[in-house]
């Protein structure tokens, strides 16, 4: 997709962040159970909402993807990530 | 000192006040609990399991502040209440000494209650959580922390209420004052503008405290504040806090009577009682927490179902990658009338900004961008040409929020088939000052995302939407991710949808899919045969995508 110097510009931390809402370049890097590092972003509309991660530590993908917008799909993909 | 310390815990002894603090203590502690549990994973509250949430229960213990603040004042105020001050001053001549030791006193009473909460508490959530069959994770150093900086502020509060009644004799005053300042002045800062100070005030860490998640939360029809105070007492109801509570609420209250027939007893028991109970209670969760939940609540899609019935959803679907390459999906609930099937499409919002950033990044790669150059050596009529590209995808370039505009999202609701262009999204923050200068502070902005895919249309002379498809979806075999163009048909089998657009509070069809976001390109995505690496498996679209770029102009 990109090369390896863009991956790691883009998953380095940018500064200004505050905690527990980190940004690298157009993806965010969070530690969604206050420990995992998750690379990812979020996402929603009226109407739906949804997660997507990549767990580098464990090297696995978690998706969610809801219908409704006050769902929390950070929430089951936070329930899911060692699954 | 010791002695005057005894004094002291004999004065309290010889009251009722241990009584009613106890009594106080355990049911506002049981009453929150329950509270915490049946808006778990409602609107606002974490779902049972995750990190914030078990954060969230423990820190109940934090309401007990007010309470032993309010028993440090007492401990002073009620000397000159009943005027014996003068007997115990002609005791004790040196003021300092007594107020030292009323102030040991208070920390005693603030640790007892600390430690005595916590064990309640860790007891009642640990057992319901074990009985409900949720994962129970107590080796966290956030929650640790947190959690300890709560225990830690209770006989703060206890001290600082003897502080207060040795500056306020009066005990009424003495009383309504601290809570006063507590429970009204600190919540109406906000609504000053004054927020920032909030966390150097004396009841502001706990508010102040780091924020949950850091999800960019979408803005879109965000609704007004009225509306989701009367969510929340529409939920504050609280449910029983499961058996556990019941069972501990009972006990406490045979066992304070039981003990309250001896005069000298009575005082010490209740506290005792609590530890006690508290200690019970552990053991019992401990033992529970250990027999292994039953398979069923453990897999992933009885993780998913129970998410599921406790949360305003009306489907979701999950997909799981291993780095073997294995991909599980699974999809829970029903849209429409219809059980939602594997095939089903939902809108991904900002986790198009993931994508774009693929392609910046890529045609950083190719040199035909730079990373650090300003957005006008790309965009040269851009208004916020002097933002470089590195500011705009880490949303450090201060430039305004246009879903934060005004008239924006009561615009999106009141015409839901309005067409967005780049031009007039652009528009709604051109002429507004900019959050910060470039580079100096962080603010999610979804302007950057539209202002990025001006640049890569000017890069590659096709619309951002193209190049998506081309560079990402196509080169990643991502069939089942769509980046719905100018046609509105470009999106089918979109599942049906809810939101609440009348701010009523309840959740409401959103027309099938919104028109005015059908339009501006969101792109979309199922989830039934997921590709097998990593970038592929994600869905793009939505909220993002259609901020940023529709329909590029013209």
């Amino acid at each position: 997709m990109v090369s390896r110097a863009a991956r790691r510009a883009m998953t380095t931390l940018q500064p200004f962040h505050p905690r527990h809402s980190n940004y690298g370049l157009g993806v965010e890097l969070r530690r969604p159970d206050h420990r995992t590092i998750v690379w990812g972003h979020g996402g929603s509309l009226p109407g739906y909402r949804a997660t997507m991660w990549y767990v580098p530590s464990t090297r696995r993908v978690v998706v969610v993807l809801a219908n409704a917008y006050r769902a929390s799909t950070d929430d089951l993909a936070e329930l899911l990530l060692h699954r | 000192m010791t002695r005057l310390v005894a004094a002291e815990l004999a004065k309290l002894r010889s009251t009722r006040v241990l009584t009613v603090l106890t009594i106080l203590v355990v049911a506002m502690l049981l009453a929150l609990i329950g509270m915490q549990v049946t808006n778990a994973g409602k609107v606002g509250a974490s779902s049972l399991g995750t990190a914030d949430s078990f954060r969230a229960l423990l820190g109940v213990v934090g309401v007990t502040t007010p309470i032993v603040l309010v028993v440090g004042v007492l401990l002073v105020t009620a000397e000159f209440r009943h005027a014996t001050i003068a007997t115990s001053l002609l005791v004790v001549p040196q003021r300092s000494r007594l107020l030292v030791a009323k102030a040991v006193t208070a920390a005693l009473l603030g640790g007892a209650v600390a430690v005595g909460g916590m064990v309640l508490v860790l007891a009642v959530v640990v057992s319901y959580l074990a009985a409900a069959g949720v994962p129970v994770d107590l080796v966290s150093g956030d929650v640790a922390l947190a959690v300890g900086g709560v225990l830690a502020a209770i006989p703060l509060y206890a001290v600082a209420g003897v502080g207060i009644g040795a500056l306020i004799r009066h005990q009424t005053v003495a009383v309504v004052v601290p809570l006063v300042w507590l429970g009204v002045v600190e919540q109406l800062l906000p609504s000053y503008g004054l927020a920032g100070i909030l966390r150097w005030l004396p009841g502001g860490d706990e508010r102040a405290g780091p924020r949950r998640g850091g999800r960019p939360v979408a803005d879109v029809g965000r609704r007004p504040a009225a509306g989701r105070l009367r969510d929340r007492a529409r939920r504050g109801r609280c449910a029983p806090p499961g058996p556990g509570g019941l069972v501990m609420t009972s006990s406490i209250t045979t066992v304070v009577r039981r003990w309250s027939g001896d005069g000298r007893r009575a005082a010490v028991s209740p506290l005792v009682a609590l530890v006690v109970l508290g200690v019970a209670a552990a053991v019992a969760a401990l033992a529970g927490a250990t027999a292994r939940p039953a398979a069923a609540a453990t897999s992933i899609q009885g993780i998913v179902d129970r998410w599921r019935a406790r949360t305003p959803v009306h489907a979701v679907t999950v997909v799981l990658s291993d780095p073997g390459g294995d991909v599980r999906s699974m999809v829970s609930g029903r849209a429409a009338g219809r059980p939602v099937g594997v095939d089903a499409r939902f809108r991904v919002g900002s986790v198009t900004k993931a994508f774009v950033a693929a392609v910046v990044l890529q045609l950083i790669d190719e040199h035909r961008l730079e990373l650090d150059a300003p957005l006008g050596r790309y965009v040269p009529a851009s208004p916020f040409g002097d933002v470089t590209i590195r500011q705009l995808l880490s949303h450090t370039g201060g430039v305004p929020d246009f879903e934060q505009a005004a008239g924006y999202a009561t615009d999106l609701l009141a015409r839901p088939s309005r067409r967005w262009t780049t031009a007039q999204v652009l528009g709604l923050v051109a002429d507004r000052d900019r959050d910060f200068p470039p580079g100096s502070a962080y603010a999610y902005s979804n302007t950057d995302a539209v202002l990025l895919g001006q640049v890569v249309e000017a890069v590659t002379g096709r619309s951002w939407a193209h190049a998506v498809q081309r560079r990402v979806i196509d080169r990643l075999d991502l069939r089942d991710t769509t980046v719905p163009g100018r046609d509105a048909a470009a999106a089918p089998g979109v599942v049906a949808s809810w939101f609440d657009t009348s701010g009523d509070g309840f959740d409401d069809r959103v027309p099938d899919p919104w028109p005015a976001l059908e339009t501006s390109q969101g792109p979309l995505a199922r989830s039934s045969r997921p590709p097998p690496t990593w970038p592929s498996s994600p869905v793009p679209c939505s909220r993002a995508t259609w901020s940023r770029g529709p329909r590029v102009g013209r």
